[in-house]
């Protein structure tokens, strides 16, 4: 009935080919793509908003509970170093701890830092003064640098 | 999530609001009733316009409060206070009961498949890497650190997140964090979502008077479903967005030199802005998109004036940024411009060529990311060229489409990482604004050899070019 009323609309089979090679290709998908947003909507349902929020570095080797910890040593206004080392996982810290310890900056150099955050690292080995050091957790450091 | 929703809600009706205002100015609508029938097009201009305003407020050290944005697009509403005499669409095209039996179908169909998206959209967490870790990150700063703090958006600790990449979706996202009044990233996949819904719906409005219902919806169907965008929905990141407002800018480019509509001017500088404003890739997209509609324009005798107007103030859009990243020195690593026109440093690099090739071209024709998607604009834009109204459309796209790749196989050719694992992981995101633009013309090829019905009762374009054109009937 639909080709009939396409056919006859479109005045044209090959117009009325693509509209219907269109309509078949996106009918045939709509039930699988529909289920499939639904299945992850339902399981994303049983994520609580504290997981949620940090769903993005869930896996990638690091803990973000222990990043929660530091954000509650580390001032809001710091300006900070992350001291770590080459190991899985460092670049997906590196990159999820900057944006999770916002208001607090980063830089990219312990000279023009004021605090110091070593995790895993070598915190001795940085060219600056440490003092107030914090142990958060097993080789995981916060530190002001001492100027 | 329900309350983050709601505001996420005040924040796009705020953004509906400014739309409609400049949708009105423009003559998309005039009396409120015509509003419903141009409500989709409003909101994206709506989307575009405040997220360029927004861009351009944060280089002017402002924070995006909530005051802000409320008065911004209180300032935008009221642009459409008078309207002009003239419509901007021509009435749309008649359906048949059958037709429109038909059309409601997969209406109905493709809404359920949105009302979908919307639940894993508002439940699932951001999860995908460049999400949070560049653009949602981008938007936390502007949130935590009161607007564009030049120790992130210019901090070498922050170069990995594309220091120079435009400003458009971390400013939508930190208007939408501001109405939450919290950092609820959760649900600004719902951002994503609404733009998507207003896209669709704004291509059906943009086309309604132009193209058959009947070839019209079953290309919206095919571009909806199509996975690619649903898998890019899901990780919110800027190439989703950019392909959105770079199709609606071609459509509105393409009216202008076919049919000589001024109005659509407007959509055109709105939309390319906001393409330019959205991502790097933009940049060049939108330069041969112009590019075009300058040569088709010059063909058609349309007026170069006015496009060189709307090619203007686009540019608003771009150029503080561009200037504000050369300023703070951020300009991109990975593509050296001074390098990238080499040819010796080109010539050296010839071996990237194959592998960008390659994958591009699966990625274009991928079938479980873009179903038949790119085989039937192909095979419409073959048959309208043999069809004498079918041949500008299609040459036009498909000229479009080899500049979008030849710019992208460029970026790629003089590229500084790996050829195999970049253009594996990049390869399909870049790929999505010219197959988004080819779906939004795969209808308006396949109605230069259909039928062209009549259009309905009001006709206030009659004896004008407008008019005229709309009333032909092409025929293979």
């Amino acid at each position: 009935v639909t080709w009939r009323v396409v056919r006859r609309e479109l005045g044209s089979v090959p117009a009325a080919l693509l509209a219907a090679g269109a309509l078949a290709a996106g009918l045939a998908v709509l039930p699988l793509q529909t289920a499939r947003a639904l299945d992850d909507a339902y399981d994303a349902k049983a994520f609580s908003r504290y997981a949620a929020e940090r769903y993005g570095a869930a896996g990638r080797g690091f803990s973000v509970a222990l990043l929660d910890r530091v954000r509650q040593v580390l001032p809001r206004d710091a300006v900070y170093y992350l001291d770590v080392k080459h190991r899985p996982g460092a670049t997906a810290l590196r990159f999820w701890t900057r944006g999770w310890l916002l208001p607090r900056i980063a830089v990219a150099s312990p000279d023009e830092a004021d605090w110091v955050l070593s995790w895993r690292g070598d915190p001795d080995a940085l060219p600056v003064e440490l003092a107030d050091r914090q142990e958060v957790a097993p080789g995981v450091v916060v530190a002001r640098v001492a100027r | 999530v329900t309350r983050d929703l709601g505001a996420l809600a005040a924040a796009n009706v705020c953004l509906l609001a400014a739309g409609a205002g400049i949708a009105r100015a423009s003559g998309f609508w005039r009396a409120p009733h015509e509003l419903p029938g141009v409500v989709a097009i409003a909101y994206v201009a709506g989307v575009g316009a405040v997220g360029i305003l927004a861009t351009l407020a944060l280089l002017a050290g402002l924070s995006l409060q909530v005051w802000q944005v409320i008065l911004a697009c209180g300032l935008l509403a009221a642009v459409g206070v008078r309207a002009p005499r003239e419509p901007a669409l021509a009435p749309s095209l008649a359906w048949s009961p059958a037709a429109k039996r038909v059309v409601l179908v997969i209406a109905g169909l493709l809404g359920i498949y949105l009302a979908s998206l919307l639940a894993r959209s508002a439940l699932e967490p951001l999860r995908h890497w460049d999400a949070w870790a560049m653009w949602t990150m981008k938007a936390r700063a502007i949130v935590l650190l009161d607007g564009l703090d030049t120790r992130v958006f210019a901090g070498d600790a922050y170069a990995y997140a594309h220091r120079d990449y435009p400003l458009l979706v971390p400013a939508l996202e930190a208007i939408d964090f501001r109405f939450m009044g919290r950092l609820s990233t959760r649900v600004v996949d719902v951002q994503f979502w609404l733009l998507f819904v207003g896209f669709l719906g704004a291509v059906a409005q943009l086309l309604r008077d132009r193209v058959q219902p009947l070839l019209l919806w079953p290309a919206l169907l095919l571009l909806g479903l199509a996975p690619s965008l649903a898998i890019q929905l899901e990780w919110s990141i800027a190439d989703f967005p950019l392909a959105l407002f770079f199709a609606l800018a071609a459509i509105c480019g393409w009216r202008y030199v076919e049919w000589g509509e001024p109005a659509q001017l407007v959509l055109l500088a709105l939309f390319a802005g906001a393409a330019w404003a959205t991502k790097r890739e933009g940049l060049a997209f939108v330069v041969a998109l112009f590019l075009l509609l300058y040569v088709f324009a010059a063909i058609r005798r349309r007026r170069l004036l006015p496009l060189t107007g709307a090619l203007g103030v686009s540019l608003v859009a771009i150029v503080p940024w561009l200037a504000w990243v050369k300023t703070h020195g951020v300009e991109p690593r990975e593509l050296p411009l001074g390098k990238a026109i080499d040819p010796g440093y080109l010539f050296d690099r010839t071996d990237r060529l194959g592998p960008a090739v390659r994958q591009l071209t699966w990625e274009t024709f991928k079938p479980s990311w873009w179903l038949a998607l790119f085989p039937l604009v192909l095979l419409a834009g073959v048959l309208a060229l043999r069809t004498r109204g079918g041949r500008g459309p299609a040459v036009f796209l498909f000229a479009l489409l080899g500049l979008m790749y030849a710019s992208l196989l460029w970026a790629y050719w003089g590229d500084v990482p790996e050829i195999h694992q970049h253009v594996e992981h990049t390869a399909r995101r870049v790929v999505t604004s010219a197959l988004v633009t080819a779906g939004v013309f795969l209808p308006v090829l396949t109605t230069r050899f259909a039928r062209q019905p009549a259009r309905e009762a009001r006709s206030p374009r009659a004896g004008t070019e407008s008019g005229r054109s709309a009333r032909r009937c092409p025929r293979a």
